[in-house]
């Protein structure tokens, strides 16, 4: 591992270049044990994991931080793209709640209260109702398009561009966003 | 001035300070012969010749200026003080004296010779600050401001053109109800009567027709121009200098770069061809009137004039009356900015009570005088339209006699007073217009104000690039003060060797953040020079400065925005790895994956959630992360605990390979690696140790 950082470089190309370990997803296994811990198998090393999203919004798939229970760290997975059938399959359970950011599908009504709004929204969790503030102080914008809402509790949702959404949500967007 | 100074007593007027702290006036009188200092009741205290005196000059105690005179036997007296005089006054003071002395001693073939000191550059700034904008000044200001709205001409001359046909429209009707009562009405002509109704319809019409086409031309050009005049703001603030923005409030530039642009919108896009035509409408309805009735025109005109005569006197008192309630908006404005800015300390202190009242003081003062400017144009709106409606009575009096008389006919009379409305209507809103028009030229002035300051750090003209920094730095008779004459550096010189690793130490207050500011050329050097690779920084190419050279600052600065975004601030093509790579080195990287939203964490306003050490780590990595040729640490571990310091250095280590780093470190042993420090004390270079231990080992501190 060397230390200097080769801080133009490309990824993976040259992994010796990094002064952490990237994971190859061909060359990790995850399984569920029993008890529902997660567990993996890499390069000689094999136990129950923890796992992390390391950019949970912008690129959810990609780097997962992979550590030991006590928070050592094994490396970087860099994409679950090329993981095993299984393998995919255990780790997306895992991530599942790293962190909970659910993804709005369609917006079924907002609805202004005093200076709050409340929220009905379809997610990949399923329907949800979320109160928000004031519509200017809970969204943040993302490169793709894509922006997160923050709910009062601080819970944030994930609110994809409107030309993925049906037409019905575009128009409670319209009106309030 | 100068040839006035020969023949006549000039006399200075100054404030001092008396040993026990009084405030003293004091006359400073040149004749031809001698400089004579009298006290209040006229008493001569000193006397010097005019050959005898050997200077004036302005001494700076750091606590307030005196002007010292002394004879040519080395004598001197103090005779003025900055505070209770006024800087400008003692340079004012002081430059007349000088020219006197000077004047004397060469002649008068001198005389006249412009002596363009710093006091005089001041005063005319301060002369043209307190004038009121004169025509021409006025005129100057449009035309360059106009150049924003030539690449619309087409479209703004079409506008006048529609602007034209309208009031050619607004013109009709007046003239159709005269046709329409002594045609159609009274003659009960009843197809003359549907003719002139028709006509009057369309005419009505075309005119709602043009206001559609001339509103849309407006509105398409109008945010155009606005965007573009905010957007030329807006590259001039980032260009500006550090030092701009010290003496400056920052609030203030929120507001500029919002609303003047939004104020000469108007004004460029409609505001001068609405004015030009409204002139022209009301010259052609006065024509009209005259035409119609010359003798009851005469009389309106006079009235009118009466009138204006007393609006002339009464615009200088609103105009006063709107800046301070402007003045006042934005006190208000700046406290709440600031307060809010600095909520953690108001309630640490338990300010609340206090931040609350001072809050009323400054909203009452704004309500108050918003209610005085409100409550003295109160009586403006009524007082006008009274003035309207008694024209109008008056000429239904004498119209009326003369229809009665057989000399007018009735149709006559209405179309007179339907164009006198109108003109009186053109009137007021020329009135409304001049001062919105007004308005826009003060906010012209504004933002070419601003656009035309210097950027006091500026690119040279032929700059020198530098794609590769081998990181060689010579620091020359180094001299510079953010006050003139308060130097904060005073001959600093240092010779540190591309790749070479030094520490800097020194009392709180040395002048070590004002040197590496000064290698950050966010400021230019008074005196002497800095070097890097050989090139003076006034010459670098600004770009490959900051790129080679990057910097950790004492206080971590963040953006609202997730970690990630301000991680790759200076790289914003960075990828994931790189990012983490950077993280990992600054040791951010632990902290930030155990963050439920990891890199994607946003890090609030300046970086409120996140805590000192966490944020200075990820300001390490933001610099990282640049690969700098020339790393510079302000202080860069002096917020997190002693492991994590040790953590930070020994990837500092790593890092400093091959890069020439200048840290900056309050502990000692946060320098042990160094190659050498130097110890800086009142601006000064005091020491030079080679070796980081023995300086320790010495226990110099
Ligand atoms: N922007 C400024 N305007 C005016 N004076 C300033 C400014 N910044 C610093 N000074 C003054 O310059 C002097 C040197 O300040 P500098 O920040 O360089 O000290 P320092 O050695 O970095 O101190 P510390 O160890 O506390 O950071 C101080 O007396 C300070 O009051
Ligand atoms: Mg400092």
């Amino acid at each position: 591992m060397s230390t200097i950082v080769n801080l133009s470089g490309t990824i993976a190309e040259d992994e010796g270049t990094h002064d952490w370990l990237s994971i190859n997803p061909s060359q990790i296994r995850f399984t569920k044990s029993e008890g529902g811990l997660l567990q993996a198998a890499w390069q000689g090393m094999r136990g129950t994991v923890t796992v992390r999203r390391l950019f949970p919004i912008t690129r959810g798939d990609s780097y997962i931080a992979i550590a030991d229970p006590e928070g050592n760290e094994w490396g970087i997975l860099l994409s679950n793209v090329g993981l095993d059938e299984l393998s995919r399959a255990a780790l997306s359970s895992e991530l599942r709640v790293s962190p909970y950011l659910p993804l709005i599908e369609g917006i079924s009504s907002i609805r202004r209260r005093f200076n709050h709004y409340v929220w009905v929204v379809d997610t990949d969790y399923g329907q949800l109702h979320m109160i928000t503030g004031p519509i200017y102080e809970i969204t943040t914008n993302l490169l793709n398009g894509s922006r997160v809402i923050t709910d009062l509790d601080d819970q944030k949702y994930l609110l994809p561009p409107d030309n993925e959404l049906d037409k019905l949500s575009r128009k409670w967007i319209g009106k309030f966003l | 001035m100068a040839s006035v100074l020969a023949t006549s007593r000039i006399s200075h007027p100054v404030k001092d300070i008396s040993e026990q702290g009084k405030l003293i006036d004091r006359m400073v009188i040149l004749t031809s012969k001698q400089l004579e200092l009298l006290d209040a009741e006229g008493n001569v205290l000193w006397i010097i010749g005019r050959r005898e005196l050997d200077k004036a000059r302005i001494l700076d105690t750091g606590s307030g200026a005196y002007l010292e005179i002394s004879d040519l036997r080395g004598e001197s007296r103090r005779i003025a003080f900055s505070p209770l005089s006024g800087m400008r006054g003692l340079y004012r003071c002081q430059r007349s004296i000088t020219d006197w002395v000077n004047e004397d001693l060469k002649g008068p073939a001198q005389r006249g010779a412009p002596i363009e000191s710093r006091s005089s550059a001041d005063e005319k700034w301060d002369e043209e600050k307190t004038k009121p904008l004169t025509l021409r000044q006025r005129i100057r200001i449009i035309s360059r401001l106009a150049h924003y709205a030539l690449p619309y001409r087409n479209q703004i001359l079409l506008s006048a053109g529609v602007l034209l046909l309208t009031v050619a429209l607004e013109m009709a009707p007046p003239y159709l109800f005269k046709e329409i009562i002594d045609g159609g009405v009274l003659p009960s002509s009843n197809s003359k009567f549907a003719g002139l109704i028709g006509l009057l319809l369309t005419v009505y019409i075309l005119q709602a027709l043009l206001a559609v086409v001339r509103t849309s031309i407006s509105i398409r050009i109008g945010s155009q121009v606005m965007s573009h005049i905010r957007k030329d703001m807006f590259d001039k603030l980032i260009s500006l200098s550090v030092r701009f923005y010290e003496r400056r409030k920052t609030v203030h530039f929120i507001g500029r770069v919002q609303n003047d642009a939004n104020g000469i919108q108007g004004l460029l896009t409609k505001g001068i061809t609405s004015i030009l035509v409204q002139l022209l409408m009301a010259c052609s309805i006065l024509v009209i009137l005259f035409i119609l009735d010359w003798q009851i025109s005469l009389l309106i005109v006079s009235a009118i004039a009466i009138s204006c005569t007393l609006l002339w006197r009464v615009f200088p008192v609103m105009r006063s009356l709107m800046n301070r309630k402007w003045n006042a908006d934005y006190w208000l404005q700046q406290y709440i900015s600031e307060t809010l800015h600095g909520i953690r300390v108001v309630k640490a202190f338990h300010r609340d009570e206090k931040e609350k009242e001072l809050f009323r003081e400054y909203n009452e003062t704004s309500v108050r005088r918003m209610m005085d400017q409100q409550r003295y144009t109160l009586w403006l709106k009524p007082g006008i339209s009274l003035a309207i409606s008694t024209s109008v009575a008056m000429v239904w009096f004498f119209g009326g006699r003369q229809v009665m008389n057989g000399a007018m006919s009735f149709g006559t009379v209405i179309a007179f007073t339907a164009y006198l409305s109108m003109f009186l209507e053109q009137l007021q809103g020329n009135f409304r217009i001049t001062k919105a028009f007004n308005a826009s030229l003060m906010s012209a002035d504004r933002i070419l104000e601003l656009l035309h300051t210097e950027a006091e750090v500026s690119e040279s003209k032929h700059p020198i690039a530098m794609p590769v920094m081998r990181g060689e730095i010579v620091v020359k008779s180094l001299a510079f003060g953010y006050e003139k004459g308060i130097n904060v550096l005073k001959d600093v010189n240092l010779h540190i060797r591309a790749g070479e690793k030094i520490g800097i130490v020194g009392r709180s207050g040395a002048g070590k953040t004002t040197l590496i500011h000064l290698l950050c050329r966010f400021y230019d050097p008074d005196a002497g020079s800095i070097e890097i690779d050989g090139v003076d920084l006034r010459q670098l190419a600004i770009s490959d400065l900051r790129r080679h050279v990057g910097i950790v600052f004492q206080e971590t600065y963040l953006f609202d925005g997730t970690i990630a975004d301000n991680i790759a601030f200076g790289c914003p093509e960075a990828s994931p790895e790189q990012i983490i790579a950077a993280a990992r080195q600054a040791n951010a990287h632990g902290f930030i994956s155990r963050l439920p939203y990891g890199y994607d964490t946003n890090v609030g306003e300046r970086g409120e959630h996140l805590s000192g050490g966490e944020k200075q780590r990820i300001s390490i990595a933001r610099t990282l992360l640049q690969n700098p040729s020339v790393l510079i640490l302000d202080e860069a571990t002096s917020s997190v605990d002693i492991e994590t310091e040790r953590e930070i250095q020994e990837a500092l280590e790593q890092l400093c390979k091959g890069r020439t780093t200048i840290a900056i470190a309050h502990r000692l042993h946060t320098l042990s690696n160094t190659d050498r420090i130097v110890q800086l004390d009142k601006g000064r270079i005091i020491d030079s140790t080679k070796s980081g231990y023995e300086y320790v080992g010495e226990g110099v501190r």
